[in-house]
């Protein structure tokens, strides 16, 4: 077996799950977000040199799944490829379910940067400066985009802006 | 709602997510497995573009090399051709004549070059041919090498391969098939690191197309291992394909 087929391996067991998870809460779709996943698997693995360890190569991993994600063309064309194949997710009547929905909507209506923003910021515990590393823009921005997806968040989940900071 | 309770929500919406996301793990590993054998191989033939150009003249199988002798077993041991000259043709003009050869002739019996399914590649049969009327020993490599020529200019080229050396005994009058495979993607387009997907797809329309195989004829004489001898080649167009 080819060294990065072994890392490959190590890294789908590993963190695969984390990497399935990320996906999901960046898109919100499970078909986009196994898209996502594989097509940075992809970028990454195809690369003739892979080297590190698996915690490194989860870092480009992520890192590609947030540029693929923030790249609105490839968003948009994503989306007209495949939403005839999407159906209206399932209504789920228990609560912790029925809770989940309901973030899944509001994140729904945020920008994709603002989006990768709430994301980064209070799932992945990152400070402002490292988030407009990743993404590569000012940390002045992040903070227009966390502040403007905080408003968006709070008038869907019903909640005050000031809550959530 | 707090920032930590926004926090356990996107969590638990993570954890939602995990088993609804289906990753097939064999068939990206196959995907991969491919394009690395195709950005590998098109990096070898960038590389190999820069050197010399060789003048495509003809040139034959020596004619000395034992064929009217006994043959004796061929030894399959090489791991690589040489590198092609047709790959270092990209973007040149081109309108050499390479009459079929003897003894040893590569044709292109068909007309059409088939595009393949879900890959950016045409495929071309071939046959290497035994026109003496004795039988050769041969080794050669396993695949034919290819160029696309529109209006005078080479515009596609086989990308490098990363292959073994196939044994053979080709008896008199008999043929032998091999498949030229063409990146459908203009050559000139193609951007530094050899990715396929970086260049511009070329159109249906009919193309000459000229092959070339790499082999080595064994003497009887000098039954040295494969790994020892000279390669030489065969080639010959323009063939006149469609491409659909």
């Amino acid at each position: 077996m080819a060294d990065w087929e072994a890392a490959f391996k190590e890294l789908l067991a590993v963190r695969g799950s984390a990497l399935r998870s990320y996906a999901y809460l960046l898109t919100g779709e499970s078909a986009a977000a196994a898209d996502l996943v594989q097509d940075a698997l992809l970028r990454v693995f195809t690369r003739l040199r892979v080297r590190g360890d698996v915690e490194q190569l989860e870092g480009y991993v992520r890192r590609a799944m947030l540029n693929q994600y923030v790249d609105g063309r490839r968003r948009a064309s994503l989306w007209r490829a495949k939403r005839h194949l999407l159906v209206d997710p399932p209504a789920h009547h228990d609560e912790d379910h029925a809770v989940a929905d309901e973030v899944r909507q509001a994140l729904a209506v945020l920008s994709p940067k603002q989006r990768a923003c709430v994301v980064l910021r209070y799932y992945e515990d990152l400070p402002v400066l490292e988030i407009a590393e990743q993404l590569g823009c000012a940390e002045g921005t992040v903070k227009r985009h966390l502040a403007d997806a905080r408003t968006k968040l709070a008038a869907q989940l019903g909640t005050t802006e000031e809550s959530i900071r | 709602m707090t920032s930590v309770e926004l926090k356990n929500l996107l969590q638990d919406l993570a954890a939602s997510g995990d088993g609804r996301v289906d990753v097939d793990e064999q068939q990206l590993i196959a995907r991969i497995r491919a394009r690395r054998r195709r950005r590998g191989a098109l990096t070898a033939a960038v590389a190999a573009s820069t050197v010399v150009v060789v003048a495509a003249g003809a040139y034959a199988v020596r004619p000395n090399d034992g064929i009217d002798r006994p043959p004796v077993a061929v030894t399959p041991t090489a791991k690589a051709a040489p590198a092609p000259r047709f790959g270092e043709l990209c973007g040149k003009p081109f309108t050499a004549k390479l009459p079929a050869q003897s003894p040893l002739q590569l044709t292109v019996p068909s007309k059409v070059l088939a595009r393949q399914l879900h890959q950016p590649f045409g495929s071309a049969s071939t046959l290497l041919t035994n026109t003496s009327d004795s039988q050769i020993d041969l080794t050669s490599a396993t695949a034919v090498w290819g160029i696309l020529v529109k209006d005078d200019v080479v515009v596609a080229v086989t990308p490098g391969m990363n292959q073994a050396a196939r044994g053979m005994r080709l008896a008199a009058g008999k043929s032998e098939g091999y498949t030229a495979d063409i990146a459908l993607v203009d050559c000139r387009t193609i951007k530094a690191g050899g990715d396929l997907s970086t260049g511009r797809s070329i159109g249906p329309g009919t193309y000459q197309l000229y092959v070339q195989l790499d082999l080595i004829v064994h003497a009887p004489s000098d039954p040295a291992p494969a790994t020892t001898r000279q390669w030489t080649t065969v080639e010959s167009g323009p063939w006149s394909v469609e491409l659909e």
